[in-house]
């Protein structure tokens, strides 16, 4: 065996592993998937903070979603904070004002410092954060209040899926956000939640307040949130049965912009957490969020070099073959071989796919998803490599210095 | 979470360990399909020679059945031969896989010099082109210039039929007999071909080129 088949190993190893570290995690507790459902009564009062930057197509429908929750309006305070938009956004927002929904219109500060803002205006004792293109299912913002079951409970995420799903790209990402959903319930069970992303996140304000509010540098706020809660050793859980559908990018372009500043923003995260590295006082995000991260870049780096170098060597010894065989007069498909004898590395990348449909089939079936073949091949074969793509390149402006906020 | 982390490590392991067994079974299975292979060519390689010995001390009137076996076994080895090197390649698990290359390499030289005896003793008239090429090979350009070799050699026996004797042997593999081919032709560049003992050729030879020499 040769180094680059070692190495390949080594990465199949280490994907199996954390595959195997969830589906035990799942199977353990798949009997816990869902809590029980709150009287009317025993339901706590909630601020719903709603920043918006130029949203003027989504922030109207958002709203009236939003106030048809079944959730008592006496108890719900809703804050619709403009980001100096430059659009109508503010206009459309205030159509919908009243007693129970606030709309507010700041300079332009970003997401984290409008959503700090918001926090200090919220009256109740927890704080919804949801994005004004995201649309909650009616019982969500209530089975979301059922987590916080414990005083140590500092954040509730919940399930997001994609809303749209016409185009391919939206059907990849429904593919994805499915896997994740279940992975992420796993991950609740040992608290390494890693983030409470923005469709909808639910905290307890006096611990949000506690560790400082939303980092206003970081790119992705929704993750460093998440980090900085669990280091000081809150919970945070996931309402597996408050669905929430989000608008993602149909297209190539924008997808590729939103995974930039996600990745841009991941790596702000770890380094500003990388000290606490194997740090058992930093509770998950030292014992397994910062080690797994460090070996997610690691694989991706390893993988997609040996990758790359696999296809270029081969692609270098073909045309090289074909310039050999023309320069003697030889026809090129003469020698060309196309059968393949199976071997250990077939075999053991064959067992780690398999593993990986049945994470694949458990994210289906609990979605009641009956998938496209041509749609899961590409989610299969394409979307992973061009999220490793993203990743590389994405990593290279970061470490060139770019941190610009990459959205509308 | 220690419990759990635990967990993964050891189904991670046996996932590894059933994989290496997988993998370890099928090389088992390959090699034994490769002796099997190299079993059957033994036999008919052991009786086209034997008929060659036949023949000396009972004159020649056997001639065309020698013949028959030894191209017999040339078909054998030029349909087989292929698919047994591609096996011996992608065997991990048993070193012994090299045995059988060596094992392979002198069957196909007691080929020759079987061909080459009965080619004297009967006056046939087809050509022996012995291919020697090196199994491990650090250079690139050497391999590509093997493997375009390999192309043009069975295109032009699939067309040359058996009026060509293919006797592909690999150069590398330790035995005396095979070094001793290398110092007679005075070969020291790969991949090298050798046109009815006669004629040496080192590096990439055109199909233009052999075929002027060869009788088809």
């Amino acid at each position: 065996m040769n180094i680059l088949q070692v190495i390949y190993i080594g990465i199949l190893i280490t994907l199996s592993y954390f595959t195997i570290f969830h589906l035990i995690l799942w199977f353990e507790n798949r009997g816990n998937l869902k809590r029980g459902r709150i009287k009317d009564g025993d339901l706590p009062r909630v601020t719903v903070l709603v920043p918006a930057y130029n949203e003027r197509e989504n922030i109207a429908s958002t709203l009236e979603n939003l106030l048809a929750v079944d959730y008592p309006k006496s108890k719900l305070e809703i804050i619709v904070i403009d980001d100096g938009s430059k659009d109508n956004t503010f206009e459309i927002a205030q159509r919908f004002k009243s007693k129970h929904l606030k709309v507010i219109r700041k300079r332009n500060s970003g997401k984290a410092s409008t959503l700090n803002y918001g926090i200090r205006l919220a009256k109740h004792d927890f704080v919804a954060v949801m994005d004004a293109d995201s649309f909650l299912d009616k019982n969500a913002l209530r089975q979301c209040m059922a987590c916080f079951d414990d005083e140590k409970v500092a954040a509730v995420t919940s399930h997001i899926l994609v809303k749209r799903t016409k185009g391919l790209w939206e059907k990849l990402q429904d593919i994805e956000y499915m896997i994740v959903a279940a992975m992420r319930k796993a991950e609740e069970y040992v608290n390494i939640i890693a983030v409470t992303p923005g469709p909808l996140g639910v905290y307890r304000k006096k611990d949000l307040v506690k560790v400082g509010g939303f980092d206003e540098k970081n790119l992705i706020e929704d993750v460093e949130i998440a980090w900085r809660l669990l280091k000081h050793g809150y919970k945070i859980r996931m309402a597996f049965d408050a669905m929430v559908y989000s608008i993602y990018p149909d297209n190539l372009k924008m997808w590729w912009r939103q995974r930039k500043r996600w990745v841009i923003g991941g790596l702000q995260t770890f380094f500003k957490y990388s000290h606490t590295m194997f740090d058992r006082k930093s509770h998950g995000v030292g014992n397994f969020i910062v080690p797994a991260s460090l070996i997610g870049y690691i694989l991706a780096l390893l993988g997609t070099s040996i990758f790359s170098y696999i296809i270029l060597s081969r692609l270098m010894n073909f045309l090289l073959y074909v310039i050999a065989a023309l320069a003697v007069g030889a026809n090129p498909l003469l020698g060309i071989d196309f059968s393949y004898n199976v071997d250990l590395l077939f075999v053991y990348g064959m067992m780690m796919f398999l593993i990986s449909l049945a994470v694949l089939r458990l994210s289906f079936r609990v979605h009641g998803y009956r998938p496209n073949f041509f749609i899961l091949l590409l989610f299969i074969a394409v979307y992973p490599l061009l999220s490793t793509l993203n990743l590389l390149i994405s990593a290279y402006n970061f470490f060139r210095g770019e941190r610009g906020w990459l959205t509308k | 979470m220690k419990r759990i982390f635990a967990q993964a490590a050891l189904f991670s392991l046996l996932i590894l360990l059933l994989g290496i067994m997988i993998g370890i079974w099928i090389d088992n299975y390959r090699l034994s399909s490769i002796r099997e292979s190299l079993s059957s060519a033994d036999v008919n390689s052991d009786d086209a020679r034997l008929l060659g010995v036949y023949l000396q001390r009972f004159g020649e009137s056997y001639c065309n059945v020698a013949l028959e076996k030894n191209l017999e076994y040339n078909d054998k080895i030029y349909s087989e031969g292929r698919d047994i090197e591609r096996k011996i390649e992608s065997n991990v698990f048993t070193p012994e896989v090299q045995q059988e290359w060596r094992r392979y390499s002198l069957l196909q030289t007691q080929f020759w010099l079987n061909s080459v005896d009965l080619k004297e003793r009967c006056s046939f008239n087809y050509s022996t082109v012995v291919y020697l090429s090196r199994q491990n090979s650090d250079s690139t350009l050497e391999e590509i210039d093997s493997k375009v070799q390999s192309g043009i050699l069975l295109d032009l026996k699939e067309r040359c039929g058996r009026q060509m004797m293919l006797i592909p042997i690999t150069a590398d593999v330790n035995l005396t007999v095979v070094d001793a081919i290398k110092g007679q032709f005075n070969i020291t560049q790969y991949p090298a071909v050798i046109v009815d003992e006669s004629f040496v050729f080192e590096g990439l030879v055109s199909e233009d080129t052999l075929n002027e020499l060869l009788k088809c």
